[in-house]
């Protein structure tokens, strides 16, 4: 791939790239480095891109394996149960659960969620992806893939529905 | 039961194409499917950090530079290799005994007429054998005892 296409054809990756990993890592400044590392083993990795189907999955795989390295390193900041019992410094998490607009709201539920159905939650819903690319960048089949969106997308549902009292549901 | 119901039963069960799951959040986003909130997820753009796309562009052209500086090193050695190899081609290739001057034809006559006489002389002489080498070229050699 010369510099010309890959300026034309990767750089307008970032904003996926960048996307991706402030889902997954919930931290923009971290974000920002994996994206800045992504970028520059997409620029090493220049002359196999040009064999590759879709560039993008290519960008968001390594952006993944970033991420996962990332978070092995970290200890977990949101759980579930800390999403519906965290209280810290004054401020009561399910409050600025409730405060905050809804999709604000849905991001930190996912981000809640555990590491297989948040990653195929975040590439299916923000990033648009065909279950064959989430596999090829998850390396889960496509069975897995659409059995963890079911329980993720009712998982994020059922804890919205229990935290925002949606009316239809009240008994 | 509606169409409506039954997309949003298979967008539940993970079964809807990427096509119908964006026309469900564009219809949330209209205010259709107020129960259903977990579709404002990816309706959202995400804005880049300041300055992050100019540090980007700025350590991606530091390695482009990088790279062209050691395309050009390879390139120049690469030539001064060839270089070497077509000079010692030729080097090797090189007859040893060309000849420096190249004789014409009355000078040659005139060399092994001059060879002639000299033989005369010597056989008229009584001198010890010795070896006298009467002619020389790339080609002949004449020489008497």
């Amino acid at each position: 791939m010369t510099e010309k296409e890959f300026n034309h054809i990767v750089l307008p990756l970032t904003r996926p790239i960048y996307s991706f990993a402030l889902n997954m890592t919930g931290n923009s400044a971290d974000a920002a480095d994996i994206t800045q590392d992504v970028m520059i083993k997409l620029w090493d990795s220049r002359r196999e891109l040009k064999e590759i189907k879709s560039p993008k999955a290519w960008a968001l795989a390594m952006t993944r394996n970033l991420c996962l390295d990332w978070l092995k390193k970290q200890k977990p900041v949101y759980d579930e149960q800390e999403i519906l019992r965290y209280k810290g410094q004054g401020t009561d998490l399910l409050y600025i659960l409730e405060m905050q607009d809804t999709a604000e709201a849905v991001r930190q539920i996912i981000l809640s969620l555990p590491s297989p159905q948040k990653e195929v939650m975040i590439l299916r819903e923000l990033e648009e992806l065909e279950f064959d690319e989430i596999s090829r960048i998850t390396g889960l089949g496509l069975n897995n893939i659409r059995v963890l969106l079911s329980r993720g997308r009712s998982k994020v549902k059922e804890i919205l529905v229990k935290k925002f009292q949606i009316s239809k549901y009240e008994n | 039961m509606k169409n409506s119901d039954q997309l949003i039963k298979r967008y539940y069960r993970g079964e809807t194409s990427l096509k119908e799951e964006q026309e469900l959040k564009a219809a949330w986003q209209r205010g259709e499917y107020p129960d259903d909130p977990a579709l404002a997820f990816g309706c959202e753009t995400v804005e880049l950090p300041a300055g992050l796309s100019e540090k980007l562009e700025a350590g991606l052209r530091q390695r482009q530079s990088l790279h062209h500086r050691s395309s050009w090193w390879i390139t120049a050695g690469s030539i001064a290799a060839m270089l070497v190899l077509i000079l010692t081609f030729r080097g090797l290739n090189r007859h040893p005994l060309e000849p420096s001057i190249q004789l014409t034809d009355n000078l040659k006559k005139e060399r092994f007429e001059h060879a002639l006489r000299t033989i005369g002389d010597v056989l008229q002489e009584k001198t010890p054998p010795v070896q006298k080498v009467l002619y020389e070229d790339h080609k002949l050699i004449i020489a008497i005892e």
